[in-house]
């Protein structure tokens, strides 16, 4: 493994972003690469169905909370938490969904928790043909089977 | 290296649906996990998938295991408020002032609707709370229900009479007494346990006569337990269930006061007694017991100075200490000794005013959070108080609604619902 230097991560769509080490191994897909396979903390790392704009984004939420880990003095935990109410909330749906499935591809678990929360307090109340509608799911019960398993649980509506 | 490709592949294929917004099923239960337990089983009806992976046991499981961690960062379930009942210590003989036999108070929005049980004025006496689940009734009939989903599981009545434990054991009258209730936090099963107290013998004895009705089986069971020591259960005595064991508070005569313990998933046939601490104290009628999120035994005794208290904890775990003996008084060591100095201002401005209310002036110890050892309820008069343990600091409980019968013959017990809401249900109905 090369000493801690800068890796090259390349997205799907060309572009290529000079990254700290210690920023992209936040991602333990990134770190097993470059701890199996030396060759990858010289070259350039593609990351594929990634795109120049997600690969960005991750990129700054690593980045922050990769300076934090190493010096809590300088950003300490409260403005950890308000970096990441900022983060979440300036972004639209797709990109939100977008950054949900490459942090999970790449395995940032701060931020796949992160993202996860965001979602859930989007959901949380609303109505079945709300969530339909969010997540697009088609309606496959009989209205007689929907009506019996409303009738299971009416403390819930 | 292959994993990775086979992720981006499956990354790539999940893109195409960008503008359906489909997420992969082990994200959708990430999201899931944080989301309030209403609002899960309000998803059921989404579609066929969402009910099926959301009606999963793994993902109950799952979804008590994310909320348990610390490290997930979720609120814990709020006080829904206090059962308010009558308890009777079965030598008097009073009205019950409650129409309904027992009431509720709410702590929080999210209680109120536990005011309004309708059904609750034809379930009889409440006897006890268990993991969320409610246990009420009289002899023969008991009932068992979740205040917050409105499922009732009545209990078809024992098969058993007072009459064939007659026969056996001589003349006396016999009457049930408390019955003690374990509910389980997953198996979605119960156990409802009445001893069987002969309310004219005079003499402890080493054994007495359960019934045990197992929700599991749907069947009641005629068990003589037996128990190292001789001891004596009084009818109307509180029980307590803690984490699958049921206690009571038991007379050993002379010699002091037991608890008695029973675990209906250790030994089947056999109780352990449990010397209490010994404390110099003038209330003490009852302890307050709970489990530390350790593990161990933790048992609460009034001091003999107002107002203040001792939290003790069993040295070992309770399973460790076996059947054979009586364990020793000497195994509790104190770990808090409270004393309410804040109380003090309070106490003695109440001193004044309740002069003629003699049952107004003690400190009465209620019960522990159900989901936290440390914060322990108590009473003075109309007023609740909770009480955090390892610093003393005590706060004032606002509950909504009419002043609660606050005499000798009644009791608080407060209301949290569990992570995931227990069904009295028996299964696959």
């Amino acid at each position: 493994m090369a000493s801690k230097g800068n890796l090259t991560l390349k997205s799907c769509n060309g572009k290529e972003f000079i990254v700290e080490e210690k920023v992209a191994v936040m991602s333990t897909t990134i770190k097993n690469m470059v701890d199996v396979d030396d060759s990858f903390a010289q070259g350039v790392i593609p990351i594929i169905g990634v795109d120049g704009k997600i690969l960005a984004k991750l990129i700054e939420y690593c980045k922050e909370h990769a300076e934090a880990d190493e010096d809590e003095e300088v950003k300490s935990e409260e403005y950890l938490k308000k970096f990441d109410e900022k983060f979440v909330d300036e972004l639209n749906l797709n990109d939100l969904y977008d950054l949900l499935k490459a942090s999970n591809y790449l395995e940032i678990t701060k931020l796949l928790n992160l993202l996860c929360q965001k979602v859930a307090s989007m959901i949380k109340g609303k109505k079945p043909e709300e969530i339909r509608r969010i997540f697009n799911i088609k309606n496959d019960f009989t209205p007689e089977e929907e009506e019996e398993i409303n009738r299971q649980n009416p403390w819930a509506f | 290296m292959m994993l990775m490709e086979s992720k981006a592949r499956a990354l790539a294929a999940s893109n195409k649906d960008d503008g359906n917004l489909l997420l992969p099923d082990d994200m959708m239960w990430l999201i899931m996990l944080r989301c309030p337990v209403k609002s899960i089983f309000r998803f059921k009806c989404v579609s066929k998938t969402w009910h099926r992976s959301l009606s999963d046991p793994s993902f109950r499981e799952a979804y008590i295991s994310f909320r348990k961690a610390k490290e997930s960062q979720v609120p814990p379930p709020p006080l829904l408020g206090f059962f308010n009942f009558m308890w009777n210590l079965g030598k008097v003989r009073i009205p019950n002032p409650e129409p309904q036999g027992f009431s509720f108070l709410p702590t929080s929005t999210e209680g109120e609707p536990l005011t309004r049980l309708d059904f609750v004025d034809r379930v009889g006496s409440f006897i006890s709370i268990s993991n969320g689940l409610v246990l009420c009734g009289d002899y023969p009939n008991f009932h068992v229900f979740n205040p917050v989903t409105r499922q009732l599981f009545s209990l078809p009545p024992s098969p058993f009479h007072f009459e064939s434990i007659k026969d056996s054991f001589g003349i006396f009258i016999y009457e049930a007494a408390t019955p003690g209730f374990v509910s389980s936090e997953c198996d979605n099963d119960f156990k409802v346990i009445v001893p069987i107290v002969d309310r004219r013998h005079v003499y402890r004895q080493k054994f007495m006569l359960f019934w045990i009705y197992f929700s599991e089986t749907g069947l009641w069971k005629e068990l003589v337990l037996v128990a190292p020591d001789c001891f004596q259960v009084f009818p109307g005595v509180l029980c307590t269930s803690i984490g699958g064991t049921v206690f009571w508070y038991a007379s050993a005569g002379g010699v002091g006061c037991h608890l008695l313990a029973y675990d209906p998933d250790g030994a089947e046939d056999r109780v352990q007694l449990i010397n209490l601490p010994k404390v110099r104290c003038i209330t003490n009628r009852h302890p307050t017991l709970c489990q530390s999120s350790d593990g161990f035994l933790q048992c609460n005794m009034d001091t003999h100075e107002l107002p203040g208290f001792r939290v003790y904890a069993l040295a070992n775990k309770l399973a460790t200490y076996g059947y054979d003996d009586v364990v020793s008084s000497k195994e509790w060591i104190l770990i808090y000794d409270v004393r309410l100095d804040m109380l003090d201002a309070i106490w003695t401005g109440w001193l004044q005013r309740c002069r003629h209310r003699q049952h107004d002036r003690y400190v009465v110890r209620m019960a522990y959070h159900p989901l936290n050892p440390l914060i322990l309820f108590f009473r003075m008069g109309h007023r609740i108080y909770c009480c955090d343990v390892e610093n003393g600091v005590i706060d004032l409980i606002p509950y909504e609604g009419r002043h609660f019968y606050a005499n000798d013959y009644f009791m608080l017990r407060p209301y949290v619902q569990p992570y995931w809401p227990p069904s009295p249900l028996p299964k696959g109905v």
